[in-house]
């Protein structure tokens, strides 16, 4: 009778934990949804802590990929090393070309004084995880030092744009990529200048969306960010145009998820939180004006008369 | 009575140590499914090995895998690999105790139904992903990705599941001794 009842006991008390683990879980999913400064703290604490471990269980499956690579490159040693004279050439007459369009640019520039938009300072990183599952597609990367990098910073390779920092720990940071289904970049498409916004769609291709009723993209046209909202910099190549379907304009990346090892973080001198506000200025933020402040807050009051 | 009980609890074993192992070692397998993802080969469709493990070990080895390590492990791997998307913990934990209610005394079923619970489990599992994402974004997914993730787990789960049993028997068995 009593270990009936022990039992029964252990049961009811297994039932509410499953209950309990269940309903957490459930709520989870809004929790992580909220953009709460302690939210984002957690999350990215849990990553500073995971990432090390990661970066160690990975350590193998990066050995593995370079042997792979590298027994490929070896199997084609001789057709490579034509393909790379060749395309060595080809990069040295661009080369050639780019600097002197560099040049007639910044005087052209200099002459109509447009803004520059060259405050902007790389900083490399090492990507430490995998691009992401079926759900979402964000990388976390390693920086010496993430003092320069805010949210929104832009994120490249040599090929174009990666994505965008989206959290900042002391030592890493997430991008997200623009294969994202979050991620929305505003566009130019090259030839034609039509605008744009580039929506990610959680696979290897990407959706080009609002275009203007009159724009006909080309297949092959290369995709570049307008630099519209000011959170990335313009003129960071993200695609071309792949088809040309009725509704639809597909776009390869100009990015090989599958194979970013070092990325570039594009970071700006004044360090500003594009996305939202800048967190370290919250505090100044908040703190009340000075009483020898006039500036008007209301109509009819000023900072002196509240502060009396 | 009163002693019976009390050398009673004194003689259970404690599997604590065991169930720490168990889920360290499992929270390194998603993260090493993460890391595999990066290969060609797996571009964001890598199979749910830890999950057939998971259904493996809460069927038949609960005392090796409660639903409490299911929960921290998926949580801190939420977390970690997504930052923006927390619904695998939920989907992991609710088809699998829908499984556990549905399989009752697994040791004495055939193997095809088991594999057969399992593939309702991935499918329950996936369907809640799915759906808490489409509802999410208000966009339809792309399931190309997904479907190859699920068919390659089913067709791989004898394997996972002869190698898992006789491991969990090695160290259950140790850890009861």
């Amino acid at each position: 009778m009593a270990r009936r009842g022990s039992s029964q006991k252990s049961g009811m008390s297994r039932l509410s934990l499953q209950l309990t683990l269940l309903v957490v879980s459930f709520f989870l999913i809004f929790i992580g949804k909220i953009d709460l400064y302690t939210v984002r703290a957690t999350k990215t604490t849990i990553s500073e802590i995971v990432a090390p471990l990661y970066d160690v269980v990975a350590a193998p499956v990066r050995a593995f990929d370079t042997m792979a690579s590298g027994m490929r490159t070896l199997a084609s040693f001789r057709a490579e090393n034509v393909r790379l004279r060749a395309e060595n050439e080809r990069l040295k007459r661009w080369q050639r070309r780019a600097e002197i369009l560099e040049s007639e640019n910044r005087q052209l520039k200099t002459a109509l004084g447009a803004a520059s938009t060259t405050d902007l300072k790389p900083i490399t990183a090492r990507a430490i995880s995998a691009p992401g599952g079926s759900f979402a597609h964000s990388l976390l990367i390693d920086i010496d030092d993430t003092s320069a990098v805010a949210r929104g910073n832009a994120v490249v390779n040599a090929n174009g744009l990666v994505g965008y920092v989206i959290e900042v720990g002391r030592k890493y940071a997430r991008v997200l990529l623009i294969t994202d289904v979050n991620s929305k970049v505003p566009v130019l498409l090259s030839s034609s200048s039509w605008p744009g916004l580039v929506l990610g769609q959680n696979a290897k291709s990407l959706s080009l969306d609002f275009l203007p009723l009159e724009a006909m993209p080309q297949e092959g046209e290369l995709v570049l960010t307008s630099g519209h909202g000011g959170i990335l910099p313009p003129g960071i190549p993200v695609g071309r145009v792949a088809q040309v379907q009725e509704d639809d304009v597909i776009i390869e990346p100009s990015v090989a998820f599958g194979q970013l090892s070092f990325v570039s973080v594009l970071t700006r001198a004044d360090k500003t939180d594009n996305i939202g506000f800048n967190y370290d200025d919250l505090e100044s933020f908040f703190a009340p004006l000075p009483a020898e402040a006039q500036g008007r807050l209301l109509e009819g009051v000023n900072a002196s008369e509240l502060l009396q | 009575m009163s002693y019976e009980v009390y050398f009673q609890k004194a003689r259970l074993k404690s599997y604590l140590s065991l169930q720490v192992i168990v889920a360290v070692s499992l929270f390194g397998m998603l993260l090493f499914e993460d890391a595999i993802a990066t290969l060609d080969l797996f571009l964001h469709a890598t199979p749910f090995v830890t999950f057939a493990i998971f259904y493996v070990l809460v069927l038949f080895y609960p005392v090796a895998l409660p639903l409490l390590s299911v929960f921290i492990i998926t949580v801190l791997h939420d977390i970690f690999a997504t930052s923006l998307y927390n619904s695998q913990t939920f989907a992991i934990l609710v088809s699998l105790l829908i499984i556990k209610r549905l399989i009752n005394f697994p040791e004495q079923k055939e193997f095809l139904e088991i594999w057969q619970g399992f593939v309702v489990a991935i499918l329950i599992m996936v369907s809640i992903e799915v759906v808490t994402f489409m509802i999410w974004h208000w966009s339809l997914m792309n399931l190309q990705g997904l479907l190859f993730q699920i068919g390659i787990t089913i067709l791989l789960y004898p394997f996972i599941h002869v190698v898992i049993m006789r491991l969990a028997q090695i160290f259950v068995e140790s850890a009861e001794r």
